[in-house]
This record gives C-alpha cells, structure tokens and sequence, in this order.
C-alpha cells in the first residue's frame, strides 16, 4: 500500500469482498507535462477525473480547440476508410496499441490526412468527370449503332418493297397487289406514295376487320388514294377526316402528302393499337431478333416510308431510362397529339449511374417529328423525363465518322480511367496498413485532450491541477505513471500527487477478472454496491449456479449445459477475435463462465435427484427389494384384465433392507408410478425452504459484517439482534423441525423423543403445526392416549415433551423483536439528537416527547387493534366449526397475498431510500435530525423483514416448483415421444428411434436446456435480488469509471460496429 | 472452394453434427442399458396383449431393443459423415 495508508485504517481484505478504498487526489500536473501524464494514466487506466469546470460550457474550455483538430481528424480517418472499404481492400488490423503520440506529432499526422484526403478527393473527382464523359460516350455509341440499325432497316426494306412484293408473306400478298399496281402506275417521285400506301395498307390489314374494308371498297373512292383514308377504322372518326383531307393534299403534291399522310397514319395507328406499339417496339430491341413475321414488316416499312422523308422530318435521338420508357412514350403520344413517332431499342449493357454507381438499364430512342414547335415540345417534354439528348448525324457517312471518333475517344478514356484507378488504388492500399493505427492514435490525442478539459488551469498557467478518484491501492503505480510522463515531457518540475479528505462518498470499484464479471453484473444489474459494502458477488458465485442447479436438476441437460459452456470457454479466444454481433450469442457468450458453473452444479444436483433424461440410474444398487412373492404376482397376472391396473406397494418393513442408498435419491423411486411425486414433491418441498431459510439466515449474518465495518452500534443492537432472534424463533425452528422429522420418524413404530410413535401415519404434519403454533392451541401430547389408542388425527399432536411451551415463548419473543426493530433505533437516534441540542428548548423538548410518544403509541394501535378485534370476533364465529384444513389454506392464502403486498413494497421502497445513503453510519450528525424520515424508513424496513421472513420462505417453495417442472416435462418428453420408438420392431423400428431421437434431441435443447433453463435462471436471480440481496444490501453506491484508453476505443470500437 | 452438392448451411450442418455425435453417444449407452437389461428401462418395452409374459419374452425384448438403438446409433454415425462432408465442403465461414 505504501506510504500513503493513513495510519489506523483497517487491514487490506480480499479485493473482491468488499469494494476497493478509493481517495480522492489532487493532481498538479505542469503544464508541459500535462499531456505525457494524463497519456500515461491512461494507458493505466486507474483514474477517474472529476470534471472541475462542470458550469463552463463545452466550447470555452481550453484545449476545445484540439479535441475539435482530432475531430476534424477522425473525420478524414473515417472517410479514407469509407473508400478503402469500397475498394474492398483488406485493412490491416494488428489490433496493436500503439502509444498516445506527442502534441507535436499531431500536427504531422494532420498534414498526413489532409494530404491523403485531398489527394484522394481530387482522384476521386477526375474519376468522377472521366466516368461521366465515359458513360456519356457509351451511350452515344449505342445511339450511333442502334439509330445505324433503324435506318438500315429502312433502306432493307424500301428496296423490298419497291423491287415487289416477293419478300412479303402470302397472307398479305393478296391486298398489296392493288396497291403496288396503283405505284408502278404512277411516276418516279409517288413510288415513295405507294411504298406509304403499302404501309397503311398493311397497318390496315392488320388492324382493320375484314367488315370495315368492305364497307371501305362500297364507298365511292374520289381519289386513287382516298382508300389510304378511308382504310382507317370508322371508330377513329377524327383520323378517318384526316386521312380524308390528306388525300386532298395528295393531289397538291405527293411529297407534303405523304408526309402528312405518315403521320396521320402513325396517329391512327397509335390510337388504335397503343400498346401493341409498344411491346413491338420493344421487342425490336435486339436487332432482327424474335420478332413476329408480321411486326418486323410493319416497323420495316415504317422506316422505309419515312427515310425519303428525312429533309422535312427531323428528329432526335437520346437515352433515357428504362423504367421512364412507358410513361415517356405516352406522354409523347397525348402532348404532341400523336404527331411524333417513336422508336426505341434497349441497351443490351447495363450501364452504371455517374454519381451513385448503381447499375441501370437504359433505352436509346428516337423521336421523328416535324416543325419547330413540335421540336421544342419534344425537347422539353426529353427534358422532364431526364433523357439525354446526343446530336446525330443525319447522313450514314456522318454517322460512321462518329462512330469511330466515338471509339477512340472511349478507348483513350478508359486507359485514363484505369490509370487513374490504379492511381486511387495504390493510394488507399498504402492507407489501409495505417489506417487502424491512425484512428487508435487520433482517438487516444482525443481522449487525452478531452480530460485535460476537465482541469482547473492555475492562476499562474504554469500548472494544471486535477481532481481524481483512485483506489488506494493503486496510489504506487499511479504515481510511477506519472513520473513516467513527467521524464518523457522532459519537464524538470515533478507532478505532485496529493490525497485529500472529503465528505462525498467515492465511487465503487470491485476489481473483477474475466471469470467473476459475469456475476458482478448480476449483482451491478441490480444496484452498484454502497461504497464499501460487502459485495454479495463473492457468495452469488456458488449460491447462484446452486439454486439455479436446484432447480435445473438433470444430469443430462447438466452435461449439454456444461459442454456448450465449455466449448464457448475453450475457444474463448476465437470466439473474441470473430466479434460475433449476434446479441442473444453475445449474452450466452459473456455469460459463459456463470453457464459453466449452472452445467456443473445442474451435473450435481441431477446426481442427487438420480434423474438424467427422466431415467435413473441404479449405480450403488438400490436399497429396496421385491417383497412380493412372484406366486401371488403371477396368480394376479393370469387374471388377465385387471392386472395392468394392479397397484403394489412395496411394505418399507419387508422390501427395505436398512441401508439407506449412499448417495441421492433411491433409483427404485423412479419406478413407484403411484407415490413417485408424492416422495420427491415432499423431498424437495422441505429441502427448498432449507436452503431459502439458510440462504436468509447467511445473508442477516452479512448485515451484521456490515454494521460492524461501519461501526454503526444501533444497527447491531437494535436491528440485527432483533432480526436474528425473528428468525430463529419461527423459521430456523422450523428447519430444525424438518430435520427432526427427516431423522427420528421412520417406518417402524417405535419410541420417538419419549413418544410412542405408532407409525407412519402420525407422523407430525410441520406446517399446520406451524399454523397451530401462532394460534398457540392446546394440542394432545404425543399420539396415544394413556390406553394406547391412537389419537384421532394423530398427526396434529405435539410430539416431544414442552412443545407446546416452547412453541409459545417463540412466538411471544419473535413478537416482541417487533417493535424493538421498529422503535428502539429511531428512539435512540432521537435521544443521541436530543443529548445534542440539550439546554436552550427544554420546554419544547418536553412537549416534543410528550407529542412523539402519543404518536409512537398510535402506532401500534393503528397497527394491531383493528386486526386483533377482527380476529376475535372471527373465532367466535368460528368456534363451532371444525378445524382441519380449513385454517390450512386461510394461512396459505394469507401468505400469498403477503407476498404479493411485499413485491410491492419492495418497489415503492426503494426510491424511499435514496435520499438516505448516509443512514448507515457514516453521516450521523450530518444535519438535523429528520424524526419522521426516519421513523418511516424503520417501518417500511420492519416492515418488510418481517412480511418479508414469511414471503422469502414461501418464495423459495419456487425452487421444488420449478424442479418439479423440469422433472415432469422431461418424463412427458420421453414418454410421449421417445418411447414410441419402442412400439415399432426391427428395422422400422431402428428407423424409428432415428427419427424419434432427432425429434427427442432438439426439443431436450430447446426446450428443457435453453428455455427453462432461462426460466431457472431468472428465478435464481430473483432469489438472489430479492431474497438474499434484501437482507444486507443496499446498492446505493455508483460505479467506478476510470479514465482507460482501453475502455474508450473499445467504445469507440463497438460504437463503429453498431453504425 | 466450390460447393458441392449444398443441402445445409453451416449453422444448420453444425447443430446437425452436434446432434450426430450426441446420437451416436446416447444411444450407443441406450443399447447398451438395454442389453444390461436396465429395469429402468422396462416402462420402454411394448409387449403384445394382456397378462403374464414370460421371462425369455422380455429378455428377448431387451435384446431386440439393444439391436434397434445400435443400429440408430450406426444410423447416426453415417449421418455424422454426411453431415461432417456438407459443413467442411459448404461452410464459407463458421464463426
């Protein structure tokens, strides 16, 4: 310890029994070495900094400058590291700690990031600009090849058609042949006319029913074309006048007409068979793909009809997104009144988005239309659906030269592109062996800085000064921390280190090891010890897995329990490394050392039951033998029917041969189908408020350690004494009743504790001997009467000699421990308080006592008489009738329901002792005396201790509960679904009991180990919190957070993680 | 390392490893306590029709059964094979 243990304090106990002694400590650091110090201290990892400036806000503090660089720093850190991990390129992770660098290496490690970053930022946007012009190019070669494809199918197809109609299928031949009469008839210029009518034509034959036309033909033609017109369906009435006055712009001219004709036609065409358009558009995508015979004709002539055309049409050409292509189209359609004509074609490449990256498939189209308007309405409407628009030429020649100018151009991009990759990709690879390294350091210079906020600067700013909490025991290697950082700073002045007296309480820290954490948290959950209380940890470590093996008792989901829990211990370190963030994996990990215990114990306390698998095991051979003679089994047997239903019972004095089984409970009860539950019920109900009741006992022995450490001499004399004599009057008689009755009350009638005993059969029933002992009823003695016959209810009787006396000076003095635990220490303190103040109000005093009596006097009346009156008049009442179970189960019930009001009182009681953390000794005389605060503390504590010894008792009954819960569900799965397997013979069977065990195995894990063994687990820790912990702990303390470097990047690490 | 024939997962064929070895322990102890004759295990045995049944019936019971645990266990000592052959071929990472 050395030399800083004031003298008289009390001797170094095992660290984990109580909390480790803190003192607070002034640090004076100079201001140079301040950093090096606090680095070190770090690294250490012993020290909590108390905040000193906690009224300056966070950004007027002195080093806010440098925490906000480290900052700025982290930032840059985590960008690189956003973009090597998109790179996927492995990062180095050494997980080594590299030291807290030097103020001045900071400065190099800022220009080290903002290099990389800048220099990364500007590959990143010429990447950026060249993916652009990259993607942009590719769509403009695509454009170039598909538009290429549309106009060649033009040219294909208007040499088809002009050179005859041999190309055409047989179905249409027939109508054409009029038509291609009809061109050859006219001159050079109307052949491109015909080739239009020939379209039409075709668009007719197939969308026109074979009714229309004739009605079509009866009309009158006026023209050699009013057939081009009046081909259109009447449904279109509008179209049908267009193509009508078509023809009259026919005669003016064959050009203008047929270009008005075209688009009159598209119209029609659009309107009538919209959609149809579409999806042969689109399955025009690949080019001479699997389009249908007839589609692949029209789009042809389409082309073919317009190519002459193309000094009047004009059009455009662009990319636009697939998923936009429908509603673009339509909107094309309705906004241009169908004066537009459309072609698209998908883009086989999935091209990738400029600035996200993602994959997106696109469309190249080409919009034919005429006039300026229609040109501005096109472009706009290109624009609201964001489709780019790339010049294209209009000559073939044009487009070829383009074509390949486009080529190189992408061919010289992508050489850049990949340079400049390369270039990126060496920068980050080079990042990540630092990476991890950098932000560990960045974190640490943090940290540090964010600490050295909290110091007080000294008016001279030579020296900064700091307020610590450390434990005492520390004090040596702290300060040889501290000279470390001194020498490293080069500073001449040593950091002084200097213990200071104070009032506030200190923070606890219970020293903890990988195997004891997980049961500190199980105390910690529940409240962070006072500090220096007697941590319950210690004894949680075996009294946890014990009541939890209680109640988990099966020695083989002990072992399944205990393999798990062993292979997570084994591969302890694999396991970390892999940093597995499944939380339920988490909790059973971190828990493993408790889940090793709870196997083990749960091993040992399946041994006792003799249960593994709902199956016992006869390994010392069993103590009972059959006393049935096998002639009289067998003369029952050929009976037949009856015989399965057959009870037999094996007569203790006949079938038992003495000799207890060694160890456990016999392997013969496993077979007693009729009395089975009725043993083990009765084995372990005892056996459970055994443990309960020593488990209290032990922990109102702890109370005492712990008022006597904090020398609090009323809390002994008035409230342990008082608690224990409670507790031995009633309970702890009560285990040595259970005893007793375990010992001396065999089978055999005999002589019992100066009894006659008469047999089984009376022997003494403990709990409504219980009940008849706080009724304090006259009792028979012993079980027969002075002839010999056996008493009626035999059982009730008192049975050894003063039972009846003893029983009532228990009773008289555990009521009488009562109100010592309520009144003597309140009245106690109030004199100590009243001592103080003596003289001056002597007058007031009096009437103060006066007063204060009254009202203690009120108490008790408030408290018993009413109950009391009550309970009179119900015995009158009840006086005629008989006795029996009846006061039995009003007990019980009574109980219940006590047990249900503490639960409550536990939870409205404990913000109630808040305010108090000094009532335990240390603050006596700390203000004035609060008589009413702590009269109503005593109550509530008496309170509920006494409830509380009968609750906790009834309580610990969960134990056998939940044991026999285990224990039946084991045998339902076995005897329901395992044993089938037995039913089926031969292979069927083998086969079977395959099946049956895979089915028997799962639901043993799922159910039997993983979920009762939660339900066993939180029922054990509730014992402990409530019933164990309430007796001497009160929880009231905070916890101990060093300033670590190892606990901050942890932090900062899962923080990551989570993201 | 390409996956052949992928039935399970890793998680899957591990607890199914598990649950192998665990078959091929248990009932290679259960046949073995039925060989023993285990009164314990007497509830297990189904026997045709009412009455008395001879003592060479239930001996011969006892065996059958030993046989039929044995040969789930060998059954289960196959399967741990199988399974041992998916987890090492298909696991990408366990853990």
């Amino acid at each position: 310890m050395g030399d800083y243990v004031t003298p008289g304090e009390e001797p170094q106990e095992p660290g984990i029994y109580r909390s480790e002694q803190m003192c607070l400590a002034q640090l004076y650091l100079q201001s140079d070495a301040s950093y090096q110090c606090v680095a070190e201290l770090g690294e250490l990892g012993l020290v909590q900094f108390r905040d000193l400036n906690p009224d300056v806000s966070s950004f007027q503090r002195k080093y806010v400058n440098e925490v906000r660089r480290c900052d700025e720093m982290e930032r840059k850190l985590r960008f690189l590291e956003r973009e090597i991990k998109k790179d996927q390129i492995p990062m180095l992770d050494t997980g080594e700690n590299p030291d807290a660098p030097l103020p001045r290496e900071m400065i190099d490690l800022e220009a080290t990031f903002e290099k990389l970053e800048n220099e990364l930022r500007e590959v990143n946007k010429n990447e950026e600009t060249l993916k652009k012009n990259f993607s942009e190019l590719t769509e403009l070669k695509h454009i170039l090849r598909k538009t290429q494809t549309f106009f060649e199918e033009v040219d294909h197809d208007r040499w088809r058609i002009l050179e005859g109609g041999g190309g055409r299928s047989g179905g249409s031949t027939e109508e054409q042949a009029p038509l291609i009469d009809i061109g050859d008839n006219e001159d050079d210029s109307m052949r491109h006319f015909s080739a239009q009518a020939a379209m039409l034509r075709l668009g007719y034959g197939v969308y026109c029913t074979e009714k229309a036309r004739e009605k079509d033909s009866a009309s009158p033609p006026s023209h050699h074309f009013a057939g081009t017109g009046e081909m259109l369906p009447p449904a279109g009435a509008m179209e049908s006048e267009e193509g009508l006055e078509l023809t009259q712009h026919a005669v003016a001219g064959s050009a203008p007409f047929a270009n008005f004709g075209f688009c009159g036609f598209c119209k029609a065409l659009f309107y009538l068979q919209h959609e149809d358009m579409i999806a042969s558009s689109a399955e025009n995508s690949g080019i001479g793909d699997v389009l249908s015979a007839d589609e692949e004709e029209l789009s042809a002539r389409f082309s073919d009809a317009m190519s002459p055309l193309k000094l009047q049409l004009r059009f455009v050409a662009g990319v636009i997104q697939r998923e936009r292509l429908h509603a673009f189209e339509r909107l094309l359609w309705r906004a241009c009144r169908g004066n537009v004509f459309l072609r698209t074609s998908e883009i086989d490449d999935v091209l990738n988005d400029t600035v996200t990256g993602d994959p997106v498939n696109k469309c190249v189209f080409i919009i034919f239309f005429q006039g300026d308007q229609l040109k501005t309405k096109v472009k706009k409407i290109c624009e609201g659906f964001r489709a780019t628009l790339y010049p294209c030429p209009d000559t073939p020649q044009e487009r070829r030269e383009m074509s390949i100018g486009v080529m190189t151009r992408i061919e010289d991009l992508k050489t850049v592109l990949g340079q400049t990759q390369d270039h990126r990709h060496r920068v980050l690879v080079a990042a990540s062996k630092n990476v991890r390294m950098w932000l560990t350091k960045v974190r640490k210079i943090k940290s540090i800085y964010h600490t050295l906020n909290f110091f007080n600067i000294d008016v001279t700013q030579k020296c900064l000064i700091a307020e610590v909490w450390c434990p005492i025991a520390e004090l040596d290697r702290i300060k040889m921390a501290l000279k470390r950082g001194t020498d490293e700073s080069g500073s001449q002045v040593p950091s002084i280190l200097n213990r200071m007296e104070t009032h506030e309480a200190p923070p606890t820290y219970n020293k903890t090891n990988k195997f004891t954490k997980g049961f500190q948290n199980i105390v910690d959950a529940y409240g962070i010890a006072t500090y220096r209380e007697i941590n319950p940890s210690p004894y949680t470590m075996i009294s946890f897995p014990f009541l939890f093996a209680v109640m988990f008792g099966d020695m083989g989901h002990g072992v399944i329990m205990f393999l798990a829990a062993l292979f997570f211990i084994l591969k302890e370190k694999q396991l970390e490394a892999a940093r597995i963030k499944d939380e339920i994996f988490q909790t059973f990990f971190g828990g493993r050392y408790v889940i090793f215990l709870m196997g083990v114990f749960s091993i040992y306390t399946g041994f006792m039951y003799n249960d593994i698998f709902s199956k016992s095991v006869n390994a010392f051979g069993s103590s009972w033998t059959n006393s049935i003679r096998h002639e009289y089994i067998d003369d029952v047997l050929e009976k037949g029917e009856k015989a399965s239903e057959a009870q037999w019972m094996l007569v203790p004095e006949l079938a038992y041969d003495g000799n207890p089984y060694p160890i456990g409970v016999d392997p013969v009860w496993n077979l007693a189908e009729g009395n089975k539950l009725s043993f083990l019920n009765s084995m372990k109900m005892k056996m459970s408020v055994l443990f309960g009741i020593a488990q209290m006992t032990f922990g109102v022995l702890l109370s005492y350690k712990n008022f006597t450490y904090f020398k609090s001499d009323l809390d002994v004399k008035y409230m342990f004494i008082p608690q224990m004599i409670f507790l031995s009057s009633i309970f702890i008689y009560l285990c040595i009743q259970i005893l007793a009755k375990w010992l001396f009350f065999g089978s055999a009638p005999g002589s019992v504790l100066g009894y006659t005993y008469p047999g089984t059969n009376c022997a003494p029933s403990l709990l409504i001997g219980l009940i008849n002992m706080f009724m304090m009823k006259s009792r028979n003695a012993g079980f027969v009467d002075e002839e010999g016959n056996i008493v009626p209810q035999c059982w009730l009787s008192t049975w050894y000699p003063g039972q009846s006396f003893f029983e009532t000076i228990f009773v008289l003095v555990a009521i009488a421990c009562v109100p010592v635990m309520l009144f003597a220490k309140p009245y106690y303190l109030w004199k100590e308080e009243k001592e103080r103040r003596e003289g001056g109000h002597r007058q007031l005093a009096t009437i103060e006592i006066v007063l204060v009596i009254l009202a203690l006097v009120q108490v008790p009346i408030m408290l018993f008489v009413k109950p009391w009156l009550l309970y009179q008049r119900e015995k009158k009442q009840t006086r005629y009738s008989t006795l029996g179970g009846s006061g039995g189960g009003a007990s019980t019930s009574q109980s219940v329901r006590a047990d249900i009001a503490q639960d409550d009182a536990e939870v409205v009681h404990a913000p109630e002792q808040t305010p108090k953390p000094a009532g335990h000794g240390h603050g006596h005389g700390d203000g004035p005396l609060e008589m009413g605060d702590v009269m109503v503390y005593q109550a509530i504590h008496t309170i509920e201790f006494v409830l509380g010894c009968v609750s906790h008792t009834a309580s610990y009954l969960r134990l056998w509960a939940l044991s026999l819960a285990h224990a039946q569900l084991s045998d339902v799965l076995w005897t329901m679904v395992f044993r089938n397997a037995f039913v089926l013979d031969g292979y069927a069977g083998a086969v079977a009991t395959y099946i049956l065990f895979f089915i028997f195995g799962s639901l043993s894990v799922f159910i039997l180990v993983l979920m009762e063994g939660l339900s066993a687990f939180l029922h054990a820790l509730r014992l402990h919190w409530v019933e164990f912990q309430s007796k001497f702990y009160g929880g009231l303390g905070y916890e101990f957070a060093p300033f670590s470097f190892e606990r901050i990047l942890a932090e900062e690490r899962e923080a990551e993680e989570n993201l | 390392m390409g996956k052949i024939c992928p039935l399970m997962g890793p998680k899957m064929s591990a607890f199914c490893m598990v649950m192998s070895v665990w078959g091929v322990i248990f009932l290679g102890l259960l046949g073995v306590f039925f060989y023993i004759q285990a009164v314990t295990l007497f509830p297990d045995l189904h026997f045709e029709g009412e009455g008395k049944v001879p003592s060479s019936v239930i001996e011969a019971k006892y065996n059958e059964k030993a046989t039929q645990c044995w040969i789930a266990a060998g059954l289960y000592a196959v399967t741990l094979i199988a399974v041992f052959w998916q987890n090492k071929y298909n696991t990408t990472q366990i853990f």
